[in-house]
């Protein structure tokens, strides 16, 4: 799976939470707009990197619709590992060209 | 008269806030639904319910409705709907190379006339578009003959295990020296000048050869063509590649015989 930037603030906004969160919560943590935070969660979660859920409760309970809450799987965790050091190295390699 | 105007403005101002306020909600509501439509079938229920708390978690209607208008385009993306896009590019590649056959023809009849039986066609690669994934596309050979058959590269690239290296422009000059200059033919410089060269790509887009990601990179980067070249170059292992320097691009032939 392709990793950008983008992918990369939303694997981390979701490790750095210690709870579930929601698609709006993960929206306003790396500021990013629903067109282009859903396509991420989607394609992350196709590839088991994350996994969500329905809030619980009942909507007319609520008062409003549920919530979909989404955690990083250990899976994902690993990938995002994986992909910082991957994007450290090609950066130590890019500094070393430059200099 | 001034204070008149004012006056028109600040109602005018009121009216149209107050419109946009009745019409926004049914507005975002109308752009989710649509946005919704869009996903396919075993998905809409999901995101219908998610996105809808979505939006309820945005205060203020204007910036709830440019939120729904975001939807439509992960909808889209979602939906993978670039494969119905590039199924239409395939078509249109289809009616292009019916519609420009005939250069086809003339092309590939002036290769043979003024090259004997050398290959018409040949593949170019183009290294690096944004990780390390290449792309190789077909083009009218260009340069003069006696290079017997083009290999397809990916055969050597799978087998040999090319790699990609940072090249100064001197180790270009040097490597080209290697190898020794290409000379255009006269068919190749008449259809260089054509800018028909690499008219061939129509076949690769037919075939399906590139992912669609690479398609749309090659469309926009088409005339920013250092940026996916010059980063790498596969460094030859032998003499069966020909390398040509196009401005700040190397381009790479295979001259394996197959």
């Amino acid at each position: 799976m392709q990793v950008t930037t983008q992918t990369l603030k939303v694997l981390g906004a979701l490790i750095s939470s210690a709870d579930e969160i929601s698609g709006a919560d993960i929206a306003r943590s790396v500021e990013l707009a629903s067109g282009t935070l859903y396509p991420i969660l989607a394609r992350l979660e196709r590839a088991h990197w994350i996994e969500s859920r329905w809030e619980e409760g009942d909507p007319h309970k609520l008062g409003r619709p549920r919530r979909r809450f989404y955690k990083i799987t250990a899976l994902g965790a690993r990938k995002a590992r994986e992909a910082v050091n991957e994007v450290k190295r090609a950066f130590r390699r890019s500094a070393w060209s430059l200099s | 008269m001034e204070s008149f105007l004012a006056a028109v403005y600040a109602c005018l101002g009121k009216l149209i806030a107050d419109e946009l306020k009745a019409w926004l909600p049914r507005m975002t509501e109308h752009v989710l639904r649509a946005a919704v439509t869009m996903l396919p079938g075993n998905q809409r229920e999901r995101y219908d319910e998610e996105w809808r708390s979505f939006l309820a978690d945005i205060p203020g209607r204007l910036s709830r409705f440019i939120a729904s208008l975001g939807l439509v385009k992960a909808a889209y993306e979602i939906s993978n709907r670039g494969i119905v896009t590039y199924s239409l590019i395939r078509l249109a590649s289809v009616l292009l190379i019916l519609t420009l056959a005939p250069v086809f023809l003339i092309a590939a009849a002036l290769a043979r006339l003024s090259d004997g039986w050398a290959p018409v066609l040949t593949n170019e690669f183009r290294g690096a578009l944004t990780d390390d994934r290449t792309v190789i596309t077909l083009v009218f050979r260009t340069d003069e003959v006696g290079l017997e058959n083009f290999g397809p590269y990916v055969q050597l690239h799978s087998h040999h295990g090319l790699r990609f290296t940072p090249i100064t422009d001197a180790e270009a000059k040097q490597t080209e020296r290697r190898f020794g200059p290409v000379r255009l033919s006269p068919t190749g410089r008449l259809l260089i000048r054509l800018g028909l060269s690499r008219l061939p790509i129509l076949i690769n887009v037919l075939r399906g050869d590139f992912p669609f990601e690479d398609l749309r990179k090659l469309w926009v980067f088409a005339n920013r063509r250092h940026q996916w070249c010059a980063q790498s170059l596969v460094v030859p292992a032998d003499p069966l590649w020909l390398i040509r320097r196009q401005k700040h691009c190397l381009i790479i032939l295979n001259r394996e015989k197959t």
